[in-house]
């Protein structure tokens, strides 16, 4: 192919990118929010250094001081609006970013992993129950920290954006930070001398904040618990879209302090999320098999050195970290998604940081898949038909599809 | 037919592939409902004289008869709907089953990509709510087997009854589905000389005819029957209906003869708002099926040539006086589609040599040339499921917006 064609192909790769983007967002975008995402929005540090509290308090920064949003739905759903545009802009400069860095004989490669994060990625914050979810604000700080890594610039700004993240959200930790610390662990791992001590400093004390932070947020006591509630109370319902209704569960759950594991919500809730992931894991087990498979190369590889494939298993199992919530927590479609975007993305970033390594593997899988199946781009489609991932349920289809498994047992339509 | 087992190893591969992506379309938009409008239609049948969209009720009721339970309620229609729509999709897989075994080895993956695009929109237009038990997944069913004998080459006389029982079942057909049967056999009759020849001309005349001529019986001199007709047909109905539910329109237009033009105005706004729109929307896969057409009738060496080929995007404008009076935008693109698709999977089978090197060098093309290529798949899969009305979830949107803020034509 001549240069000026690969030119126009590159060229043309990114707008194509954005009409998908722009066909999921009409496609899946229905003009409403979530109550649970309107109440988050009433949190904010005028009651302490609360959990949670970060949005609430540039909602209200946005609200009283630059004056650019009003104290309604209408309000928060354009300041929630503003944050969605953000995080695909970010995806954009992160993609452009890893396209520029990207030696050309892996490209072909990246481009294809671009499109394979985009199908997860995009429809996702644009779904009714996932619209200017806490999950958004810490996806944007995920990419913001990507984006320094792949640039190996001005990487110190990885701490702040992880104690931002932290305050937003402190189950980030376990859902979005492993990313970062993996790929923190890699670089210093694959580094020498003072770029080695940098990636030390800079993983020990980004280990060290989120630890603490958690330590605080998870251990914080409400001074007056009821006083706070009954007031977060009122801004929430002023901030739904209704202007009746709260997110009062999370009220009840995290500000009071109620024991609600065994609430028949809950336990519903808990139930779905047991029959959802076997049949999330069954739908996709094409996908972990090529993940492992490609891990496995990686990994017995003797070419490499052993340092690069000890951080090879690193990467394979730092997913590990989002255990915890699975354990505790019932937001699965949620961290379903970050485990997607772990692996996708965090192969985006080695392939960007001209780990030729990873694509050379990459391209005999695809030679093996393409052994196997007539049409790989099967493969593109076939995890599109699955999401978008919603909260709870790890999307609508697994969602269904493990209801007609684990309850109704037949797909006649009952009287 | 089986001794290239390396063909057949890939037709397996492929078979599996394609199997589990059209469950994972089934699993995604079934919609377990039936809706009125294809609930009412089964209440038409032939104990009120010859009338239109009579044949679907007319077998509903033999069922009924035949069978000793009472299946004249929501529950069983629905259902027995669904056991029809799995059985018409069976039908559907042996019809790419036997495509791919008669398709030469080298244009294998041209075949697929097309049933695998085809099957995209048909999967899901049939289970999802709005068009579950629709005639025209009935009137497709006739059409796959059709095909299957002008593939065969046997019995093809037999498409003459199928053109007539689809009219039957929807007047409409003959804008809709019947260029399915009229351009295999167009091309037939290009490629045949003497009695086969005549045989096909014979074919094409009396199925086309038949299809006129009840077309024009059905849309004007059928609707002659009273208000006691429309009585007892809506008391069916509203038995077959979910929550008693009947689509009246459909009653006072084919049964009371009463044009439903006025009342459906505003919807045809909103078609001539989506149209354009979608056509925007799909615009990448038009660009490629416009320079797919220029290439093969450019590849024709003869005039005749030239001009067979050229029937074969012309046979699709049979479609357009749908465009113009009605307004399912959703089912009428859906039929556009299906021709295609299906036209040019027949010639595959037939082993058309320039259409199948056309479609295999401009896969081969997109594939090499754009790093976005497998985006065209998943992006054909945002606009599913089509609807009827709206043409999908997308139009419906962008209609409904446009109307809220600026048009104000219902909202």
């Amino acid at each position: 192919m001549s240069d000026s064609s690969t030119k126009k192909n590159f060229i043309r790769f990114l707008p194509a990118l954005a009409a998908f983007a722009l066909v999921c967002f009409i496609r899946h975008f229905k003009f409403t929010m979530s109550t649970y995402n309107t109440t988050l929005l009433a949190l904010n540090y005028d009651y302490g250094f609360i959990p949670r509290g970060f949005v609430g308090t540039l909602f209200q920064f946005a609200n009283e001081t630059l004056g650019i949003v009003e104290w309604n739905y209408l309000g928060v759903f354009n300041f929630s609006g503003l944050f969605t545009v953000m995080f695909y802009v970010l995806l954009f400069v992160f993609y452009k970013l890893c396209l520029d860095r990207c030696p050309e004989e892996s490209k072909r490669n990246l481009k294809h992993l671009l499109v394979f994060l985009s199908i997860f990625a995009f429809p996702m914050y644009t779904t009714s129950v996932n619209y200017g979810c806490l999950d958004l604000y810490l996806n944007i700080v995920l990419v913001l920290s990507l984006i320094l890594l792949v640039l190996g610039k001005a990487e110190w700004l990885i701490l702040p954006l992880g104690i931002i993240g932290m305050c937003i959200n402190h189950d980030f930790i376990f859902t979005h930070a492993m990313l970062i610390g993996v790929l923190l662990i890699y670089k210093w791992m694959n580094r020498q001398g003072k770029t080695q001590i940098k990636y030390t400093v800079i993983f020990a004390v980004f280990l060290i904040s989120c630890i603490t932070l958690f330590s605080h947020f998870e251990s914080y006591n409400y001074e007056n618990p009821k006083e706070i509630a009954s007031e977060i109370k009122v801004s929430a319902k002023a901030l739904s879209e209704t202007g009746k209704s709260y997110g009062k569960t999370y009220l009840e759950e995290e500000i009071l302090g109620k024991d609600l594991s065994l609430s028949e919500e809950r336990l519903e809730q808990n139930e779905d999320n047991v029959q959802d992931l076997p049949v999330f894991f069954v739908l996709f087990s094409p996908y972990l098999i090529m993940l492992f498979y490609l891990f496995l190369r990686m990994f017995t590889d003797t070419t490499n050195t052993y340092t690069k494939r000890l951080s090879y298993l690193l990467l394979l199992f730092g997913s590990v970290c989002i255990l915890p919530m699975l354990f505790t927590d019932v937001y699965y479609g949620r961290y379903m998604f970050q485990l997607v975007l772990y692996y996708i993305a965090s192969f985006i970033v080695l392939i960007s940081l001209g780990e030729n390594n990873v694509s050379n593997h990459l391209n005999y899988i695809k030679t093996d898949i393409k052994k196997l199946t007539p049409l790989t781009f099967v493969w593109f489609l076939y995890p599109f038909l699955l999401t978008p991932f919603r909260a709870v349920a790890i999307s609508a289809s697994i969602h269904d599809f493990a209801e007609v498994i684990f309850t109704e047992l037949t797909f006649f339509i009952q009287p | 037919m089986f001794q290239n087992k390396t063909k057949l190893k890939s037709i397996l591969q492929f078979v599996f592939v394609f199997l589990l992506v059209c469950f994972a379309l089934f699993v995604t938009y079934y919609g377990q409902e039936v809706r009125r409008y294809n609930t009412t239609i089964l209440a038409f049948n032939y104990s009120y004289g010859f009338i239109s969209r009579g044949l679907l009720g007319t077998l509903y009721l033999g069922l009924d008869a035949l069978i000793p339970k009472d299946i004249i309620n929501y529950v069983d229609a629905a259902n027995i709907t669904f056991i029809a729509t799995n059985v018409i999709m069976g039908i559907f897989f042996f019809l790419a089953l036997y495509i791919l075994l008669k398709t030469k080895e080298k244009y294998l993956n041209g075949a697929q990509n097309i049933l695998l695009f085809f099957a995209i929109f048909f999967v899901p237009m049939y289970y999802s709510l709005r068009n579950m038990g629709r005639p025209d997944i009935y009137m497709l069913f006739l059409t796959f087997l059709g095909l299957i004998l002008l593939i065969w080459g046997k019995m093809e006389w037999l498409i003459i009854p199928f053109s007539i029982f689809n009219v039957m079942i929807h007047q409409g057909y003959v804008f809709l589905f019947y260029n399915i049967f009229m351009y295999p056999l167009i091309y037939k009759i290009f490629q045949t000389t003497g009695k086969k020849q005549k045989k096909y001309i014979a074919i094409l005349a009396t199925s086309f005819l038949s299809v006129s001529v009840l077309f024009l019986y059905f849309n004007f001199f059928s609707h002659i029957s009273g208000q006691e007709t429309y009585d007892s047909i809506y008391a069916m109905a509203a038995q077959l209906g979910n929550g008693g539910e009947v689509y009246e329109t459909l009653l006072t237009h084919e049964i009371l003869g009463i044009d439903p033009w006025d009342q459906e105005w505003p919807q045809h706004i909103y078609n001539f708002i989506e149209l354009p729109i979608y056509c925007l929307i799909m615009s990448p896969f038009i660009v490629l099926g416009v320079r797919l057409f220029r290439n093969i009738i450019t590849a024709a060496e003869t005039k005749v040539d030239k001009i067979k080929y050229a029937l074969l995007p012309l046979c699709s404008a049979t479609i357009l006086p749908c465009y113009i009076l009605k307004i399912d935008f959703g089912r009428w693109i859906f039929a556009g589609l299906s021709y295609f698709a299906l036209v040019v999977l027949v010639l595959y089978a037939l082993h058309d040599e320039i259409v199948t090197e056309q479609v295999e060098k401009l896969i081969a093309d997109v594939q090499a040339r754009y790093a976005y290529a497998p985006l065209l798949l998943v992006y054909a899969a945002t606009t599913i499921p089509l609807h009827d009305i709206h043409i999908n979830e997308i139009m419906r949107s962008i209609s409904e917006w446009l109307d809220y803020y600026y048009l104000h034509i219902i909202a």
